[in-house]
């Protein structure tokens, strides 16, 4: 317990819940003028927190007759100060951290998280993607919108898988054979702007396990530009929709469906 | 989208108390035993949870307030208050020409009265100079398809006759009375009119009924007065007067030099078949007939068919009397001279005539669709004529033709010069308010003219003369003399708050505004001090410092650019008048400015003065909060992500959209994930509109639903909404090429109706995490479906409603 910082300890109690305004079992009411203000105590899975030093600012006859009062198991005036100024105490004493991602109000952290433009979708208003998020936001804001640095927020901050496969032409080529692009599905963009982009063979509308397909089943496939996302698809499985809200608003997600695996028998 | 700002951490002091008093009453002796009230010690308990808790409020307030201190040393500053404008329609005693003096301000006041609700509102011209005519609107009308229409006119004397708006097209009867007369004197005048009266005779055996031809002579004047008469048709084909019942064939044969016959219509009368009134007749079996079939019988002819409102052409006029030439050849050589006159009902548009007795009626119905207005001058004498056109909000301004009338009464061919003044879009005096656009032009008008007739190619909403622009920026006349004491920054505090500065015209000037109107209000003189010493001239706060939300003026300071107009102590400063606004309660409603002030003998002497629309564009100083939201961001040129442009569009669109939800939706959002627009189930004319929008709308496109979170948005406010993101959407493509347009939506904000615990953080657009019934602001209640609400979110929940006597 000695080598743990008690202003850090407060923090990550108080941004779980563990150490608010109300409950105050957290709060360490033992009096001894001895001690130094703002330590951590019980043990780890039950630390106390002892705030400021208030024996000190009191007359010396007092403190020691109520800390016999308490050693005697009584109830005292000075214990119940402690019990009152300690949320107040403790908040004032961790108050440099209050706007960073070791900041304990989850109010305050997804003010933060709005002003770099991640939508509540993405943190969900929990404390702890929260605190993750925000201490990517720094390195992740002059890159946002781009596929890689946003799957890379998203699995780093919420820990939750996805449900599809997102990659682009930098990561895959501009016609992956992985998935297939010649299996994409017309969803995206409209017959008129591919007819713009005719290639040599052109668009081929045809319907396979029921999904409307347009590229061509032979010769080039209308490529990836670099602002699209490929997405892989299985059967099963979904759109991640909070992760499209890291994404450009322009962005093009070009969707192949995976076929199902074939069944053991 | 923007979250709400985080639930207050103050403490209740009872709550702690009666912790406290838990923790420690355990160890007292006896067990838990009620504390002594007297007991000192509790009195200090309770003074010191008051202590706590007084601590907690300071220190719930500590983030905010470090961040103001912050924006503060950051040179974050509140935008100032900036006026509204509108358009005011007055009525001169006599014609004369509005000009504001550069140093002075402008003699004419216009008000709108106080009320319950707001103070007097005061309006100040914007423009430097304006011409107003002693005029008045006398009718509208709509060529259409080769027809005249009358779409009404002014119904009111005074004021109200300066403005017009279209009524129901109604047949317009000026050509009914419509004559040619062919005149010509003969040396043998009894012979040639015998063989002129033959000649009628035989052109009415040709089967042109529809002609009616009258040889008069007078001493050796002979003439033939010819017009066209739909009934005489009839008579010849049913002598009795009564329809026999079944079909109506009638002659109806063009005369030999001719091709043309008179366009006609079934009469619009309650005792025709429905399918027949106001239609043209049909082709008859033979050539040179018409046809109106299964007609009741025993109907009355008279009055069956009636003329299309169009003047009979030149050449078929020419026609009448080839033919009659044609018949006797010794009529040929008989010279005639051939004149058209029209007698004007009561009640029908008179420019007509004037244009045939020009000869200019071919020029003025060119075009296919026209709407034409006659205005009448009251006097003569130079000066242009302000008209203003009233149009759809975000519609292109028709191009406008202007012709004169003499006062011989003859329409001028020569097209008058029309020039484009300015272009506002202006809430209307509907319920609830929708945009329009006023288009202001000036034309210019012969000094000897009596009327002018305007031929606008397209249709309009209304028509207003003698209009301009005004702006709430009443001027605040002070007269002080401020000595400088030293040189250094030198505040003065001037009488009012919320003055109008170059730093807040520029800021009106973002508002979606046509460039026209933007250098009208950067024209606007400001402010006007002197120099005691030297008499110089501070014209618009040049040099000098001013706080427009504070009313504050710093001497010795620099403006904005840079400027510092050095004033050396000893020397005084005169300050004449300044320029100050209301904000947002000056926009009023349509015809709630009423009043005019101006001293006597100035020129022109206004008599009355109406707003037809009201004024918009007004916003309050902002408040400390809302410059918060607005400069504690990420700073970043380009908006990137859906985030991105729900922040600049709201920082875009200032205190006015305040409160407001605003969502982005990107392309992937609202196209491959399922998605439904509000109302359910049944989509209302907008979400059918919004709907076939987003099938054609490509990823270079976003979706912005935005409005309140307790009501809906009117009309006026979303058609502003659409101007200004529109401006946006523009300004950024130049760096920013990805997204190229923006459809704006309205939203709609959903209550939950729900007895179980919602989890979900507000406003919430998807269905599927909030099922249940949702009430939208018009008392819809629908069953949320399991999709993403693109233009609605639950924004609150509360209980189900219990039916009264569920309980029982």
């Amino acid at each position: 317990m000695r080598a743990r910082t008690p202003t850090v300890e407060w923090r990550v109690a108080a941004a779980r819940g563990d150490a608010g305004p109300h409950k105050l079992t957290w709060v360490d009411g033992n009096l001894d003028p001895e001690q130094r203000p703002y330590q951590l105590r019980g043990s780890i899975k039950k630390p106390t927190f002892r705030g400021g030093n208030w024996e000190r600012l009191l007359p010396p006859p007092l403190v020691t007759e109520a800390q016999s009062a308490q050693q005697a198991g009584l109830p005292t005036l000075v214990e119940a100060l402690h019990y009152l100024f300690a949320w107040s105490d403790w908040s004032v004493q961790s108050r440099a951290s209050l706007w960073s991602a070791q900041g304990w109000d989850v109010g305050l952290l997804g003010t933060l998280a709005d002003a770099y433009g991640i939508d509540k979708e993405v943190h969900q208003g929990d404390p702890e993607r929260l605190a993750r998020l925000v201490a990517r936001l720094p390195a992740w804001f002059p890159q946002r919108g781009q596929l890689d640095r946003s799957l890379q927020l998203w699995s780093e901050s919420t820990g939750e898988p996805l449900h599809a496969r997102y990659e682009s032409a930098s990561t895959v080529g501009d016609r992956p054979e992985d998935p297939p692009l010649r299996e994409e599905v017309f969803a995206c963009r409209s017959a008129s702007w591919w007819r713009q982009r005719q290639t040599e063979t052109g668009t081929q509308l045809r319907i396979t396990a029921g999904w409307l397909r347009f590229q061509p089943q032979e010769g080039q496939t209308f490529p990836l530009s670099p602002e699209d996302v490929l997405v892989s698809l299985e059967p099963s499985g979904s759109l991640d929709r909070p992760l499209l809200r890291l994404l450009s608003p322009g962005t093009c997600l070009r969707i192949v469906p995976l076929p199902a695996p074939e069944s053991a028998s | 989208m923007r979250l709400s700002p985080p639930p207050s951490l103050k403490l209740d002091r009872a709550a702690l108390l009666q912790e406290v008093r838990e923790r420690l009453s355990r160890r007292l002796p006896g067990g838990n035993v009620e504390p002594d009230p007297t007991d000192p010690g509790w009195l200090i308990l309770e003074e010191s949870a008051w202590i706590a808790e007084t601590l907690s409020l300071r220190l719930d307030a500590w983030p905010f307030a470090a961040l103001r201190q912050l924006l503060h040393l950051m040179g974050g500053q509140l935008r100032p208050a900036h006026p509204s404008l509108t358009v005011l329609v007055t009525q001169p005693g006599h014609s004369g020409t509005m000009t504001l003096p550069p140093d002075r301000p402008a003699p004419w006041r216009f008000f709108a009265g106080q009320t319950e609700v707001r103070d007097l509102v005061e309006f100040c011209p914007v423009e430097p100079s304006v011409s107003l005519r002693a005029a008045h609107i006398e009718n509208l009308c709509l060529w259409k398809n080769g027809e005249l229409w009358k779409l009404g006119g002014p119904t009111e004397e005074g004021i109200a006759a300066l403005t017009a708006s279209p009524s129901a097209p109604e047949r317009a009867a000026v050509f009914d009375r419509e004559r040619i007369e062919f005149t010509g004197v003969s040396t043998t005048p009894e012979d040639t009119f015998k063989r002129l009266e033959a000649a009628v005779k035989e052109i009415h055996a040709r089967k042109v009924d529809w002609l009616h031809l009258e040889p008069e002579r007078d001493e050796n004047r002979i003439r033939l007065t010819a017009w066209i008469e739909p009934d005489q048709a009839l008579r010849n084909a049913i002598p009795d007067g009564l329809t026999p019942g079944g079909d109506v064939e009638f002659e109806w044969a063009p005369v030999d030099e001719s091709t043309w016959v008179p366009p006609v219509r079934v009469a619009d009368r309650p005792d025709l078949p429905s399918e027949w009134r106001g239609q043209q007749p049909m082709a008859g079996r033979s050539e040179g007939t018409l046809r109106i079939p299964n007609l009741p019988a025993k109907l009355s002819i008279e009055g069956l068919l009636t003329r299309v409102a169009a003047p009979m052409p030149g050449h078929a006029a020419e026609a009448i009397w080839k033919t009659v030439a044609a018949i006797d050849g010794d009529l040929s050589r008989l010279s005639v001279r051939a004149s058209r006159s029209v007698d004007v009902p009561d009640g029908e548009p008179s420019w007509p005539v004037a244009a045939l007795r020009g000869g200019s009626w071919n020029t003025l119905v060119q075009r296919d669709r026209t709407t034409f207005v006659q205005v009448r001058l009251e006097d003569t004498g130079t000066g242009r004529l302000r008209v203003a056109l009233v149009l759809p909000a975000m519609s292109k301004p028709p191009p406008v033709r202007a012709y004169a009338i003499d006062a011989a009464g003859v329409l001028l061919a020569a097209a008058q010069q029309v020039e484009s003044a300015w272009s506002i879009s202006l809430p209307d005096g509907a319920t609830p308010p929708r945009l329009e656009l006023i288009h202001a032009l000036d034309v210019n008008v012969p000094p000897d003219a009596r009327g002018v007739v305007l031929a606008i190619e397209g249709d309009i909403r209304g028509i207003w003369l003698n209009s301009f622009l005004v702006a709430n920026a009443p001027v605040v006349t002070d007269g002080r003399s401020v000595a400088v004491r030293s040189s250094v920054p030198e505040p003065v505090s001037l009488l009012f708050q919320d003055l109008v500065s170059p730093e807040v015209v520029e800021q009106l000037s973002g508002q979606p505004l046509s460039p026209g109107v933007r250098q009208l209000l950067k024209r606007l003189p400001l402010a006007h001090f002197t120099l005691e010493s030297t008499g110089e001239r501070i014209k618009d706060y040049k040099g000098l410092a001013v706080d427009a939300s504070l009313g504050e003026l710093t001497l010795n300071a620099p403006d904005p650019s840079g400027e510092l107009h050095n004033i050396q102590p000893g020397d005084s400063v005169t300050v004449h008048w300044y320029r100050r606004t209301q904000g947002v309660i000056a926009d009023v409603e349509s015809g709630a400015v009423a009043y005019v002030e101006h001293p006597p003998r100035v020129s022109p002497a206004l008599v009355a003065v109406t707003n037809p629309v009201g004024a918009f564009y007004g916003q309050d100083r902002e408040t400390e909060q809302q410059c918060m939201e607005r400069l504690f961001t990420r700073g970043s040129a380009v908006p990137v992500l859906a985030a991105d442009w729900e922040h600049a569009i709201r920082q875009h669109l200032g205190a006015r959209a305040g409160g407001w939800v605003v969502r982005v939706w990107t392309h992937a959002e609202r196209t491959l994930v399922p998605h439904a627009l509000w109302p359910l189930p049944d989509a209302d004319e907008d979400a059918l509109e919004l709907e076939a929008q987003l099938q054609t709308a490509g990823p270079d496109c976003i979706l912005v639903a935005l409005g309140p979170d307790q009501a809906l948005l009117v009309e006026a406010e979303l058609t502003w909404a659409r101007h200004a993101i529109s401006a946006l959407v523009q300004q950024v493509r130049r760096r920013f090429p990805a997204i190229r347009d923006a459809i704006v939506t309205r939203f709609w904000p959903l209550t939950l109706r729900t007895d179980g615990t919602v989890e979900e953080l507000l406003p919430c657009f998807d269905g599927h995490l909030l099922p249940g019934m949702a009430e939208d602001p018009q008392g819809r209640e629908v069953q949320l479906p399991g999709a993403l609400l693109l233009n609605a979110a639950v924004v609150q929940v509360l209980p189900k409603r219990r039916q009264l006597g569920a309980a029982v």
